[in-house]
């Protein structure tokens, strides 16, 4: 396959994100409906997975079918990964399949196609991200002045959190196994995705409409862009890399503290 | 005395909006905060419900620093913010499980809310109606409710408004917001009333506010 077949896959699935219509989104809108659990007698609540599933779902098989075989351009001398937030991650190849290959190194095949392959890998796996909208701490944000004055308790939180992180995983996980049998997927892209998820469900689902300056989903926002700083940082790749449970748990200590601190910082900068 | 403020200034950092002001309230009281926009009703309300801190003066509630039991306060805010993609029942309940309320069906009733439609369905009137109805589902001691006529038409604001905080005050005290002199006159024909006139205490109203709305302390 040329560069130009390669383009036109890309431009088939530009075609077909454009083919979203609006009869679509307004079923996406009526189905994007929370449930409220009662477990331990506390409300969690949880969103419709159906619609979040029906959107990232046909991206990533496109993605899952175009990627890969825009690599072939190069005689798949050139692997990716799935890792949200850090390119570096997602491309790796063999000096001496790259001995052999037919785009070489300085050729500007090698470029176009490893930067488009690269950026639709990064381009699905922000499109995942939504997944772990479904959220059980969707309520808290609209509601904080009821949770302010009656209290937030730390075991509802981790709780709350815990169950969260699991269902996000679950569909997330159904998305990634996809990507891993297009061979553009690998553990070491989920488990950085299982760090960044924990941050991401704090930031994101409390507010999911949520407008206001003060929301819990601003407060939190910049950790998103803190989190991409840091997984691109060359010098830290050998840390993220090898120990994926350390940022697990960095992210998970981050989302309590923030988490804790943010009623108290709501109710500094209400009015 | 349930609720018992001390010579109270609120405001925001240097910023000192409202007071000094001390009154006393009962279970079963009415404190009716009225006053034009801007004059610091709203800071009032969130410093009485332990959301601001006091610059100076205090706020007891049971004897208390009210901090100790603000789990004792329901406060509805000024913005009509709700969580939009949960149906009215489900919203109730959580605001019930919140507060060990009540059942929240007699509250639909007298809002007239349907409640199996989702949040984000309803108008601007009907948000408000459910916050409104959240106060019946509460139980606490105080009710705070910051100007209930928001986005609501006339006829809510005229008949159904004061006909509900008569309700909430059968249940504990109320303190309540207003910038709608009808909603003076009509809640000051209930049982235990007092008047508040924020314009008065103000230190943020300009002098031509002052003069067009004159001095209506009852």
């Amino acid at each position: 396959m040329g560069l130009k077949a390669h383009i036109a896959t890309i431009a088939s699935v530009l075609v077909f994100l454009a083919g979203f219509s609006r009869s679509f989104f307004n079923w996406l809108d009526r189905k994007l409906t929370v449930h409220v659990l009662y477990p331990l007698g506390r409300p969690v609540t949880i969103v419709n997975p159906i619609p979040l599933l029906a959107m990232v779902m046909p991206i990533v098989l496109l993605m899952a079918y175009a990627v890969p075989l825009s690599l072939s351009v190069l005689g798949n001398c050139v692997d990716m990964h799935v890792s949200p937030f850090s390119l570096e991650f997602s491309i790796s190849w063999d000096q001496e399949k790259m001995a052999v290959c037919p785009a070489k190194l300085a050729e500007p095949d090698y470029y176009v196609v490893t930067i488009l392959a690269a950026l639709s890998v990064y381009f699905v796996t922000y499109v995942l991200l939504p997944l772990s909208l479904a959220g059980l701490r969707y309520i808290d944000g609209r509601l904080w002045t009821l949770f302010y004055l009656r209290g937030s308790k730390l075991t509802w939180f981790v709780f709350n959190l815990a169950l969260n992180v699991a269902f996000s995983l679950l569909l997330y996980w159904s998305s990634f196994k996809i990507l891993e049998a297009s061979g553009i997927g690998s553990f070491k892209g989920l488990l950085h995705a299982f760090s960044i998820i924990m941050l991401i469900v704090v930031v994101f689902a409390p507010s999911l409409e949520e407008e206001e300056f003060t929301s819990l989903a601003f407060f939190l926002f910049f950790f998103s862009f803190f989190a991409t700083f840091l997984s691109n940082l060359k010098l830290l790749d050998p840390f993220l890399e090898l120990n994926g449970g350390l940022v697990f748990l960095a992210s998970a200590s981050l989302s309590l503290i923030i988490y804790v601190s943010w009623f108290r910082v709501r109710a500094w900068l209400e009015g | 005395m349930l609720l018992e403020v001390r010579d109270l200034v609120a405001g925001y950092g240097d910023l000192e909006v409202i007071g000094p002001l001390s009154f006393g309230l009962n279970d079963g009281d009415i404190l009716v905060v009225y006053g034009p926009n801007g004059v610091g009703k709203s800071t009032l309300l969130k410093t009485l419900a332990t959301i601001l801190k006091p610059l100076r003066g205090s706020v007891l509630l049971m004897g208390e620093d009210a901090v100790k039991h603000r789990e004792q306060i329901f406060y509805v805010p000024e913005s009509i913010t709700l969580p939009e993609r949960l149906k009215v029942r489900d919203y109730l309940n959580v605001v019930s499980l919140l507060y060990n309320g009540e059942e929240i069906d007699e509250a639909l009733k007298i809002v007239s809310l349907p409640g199996d439609v989702r949040v984000n369905t309803l108008s601007q009137g009907l948000r408000r109606r459910l916050q409104l109805a959240s106060v019946f589902v509460a139980r606490a001691r105080v009710y705070i409710i910051d100007d209930p006529t928001v986005g609501l038409d006339d006829y809510a604001a005229e008949h159904l408004v004061p006909s509900i905080l008569g309700e909430v005050a059968k249940r504990g005290t109320l303190i309540v917001s207003t910038k709608e002199r009808r909603l003076t006159e009509a809640v000051g024909v209930l049982k235990n009333v007092k008047m508040l006139n924020a314009l008065e205490y103000s230190r943020v109203a300009r002098p031509s506010e002052r003069m067009l709305n004159g001095s209506r302390h009852t």
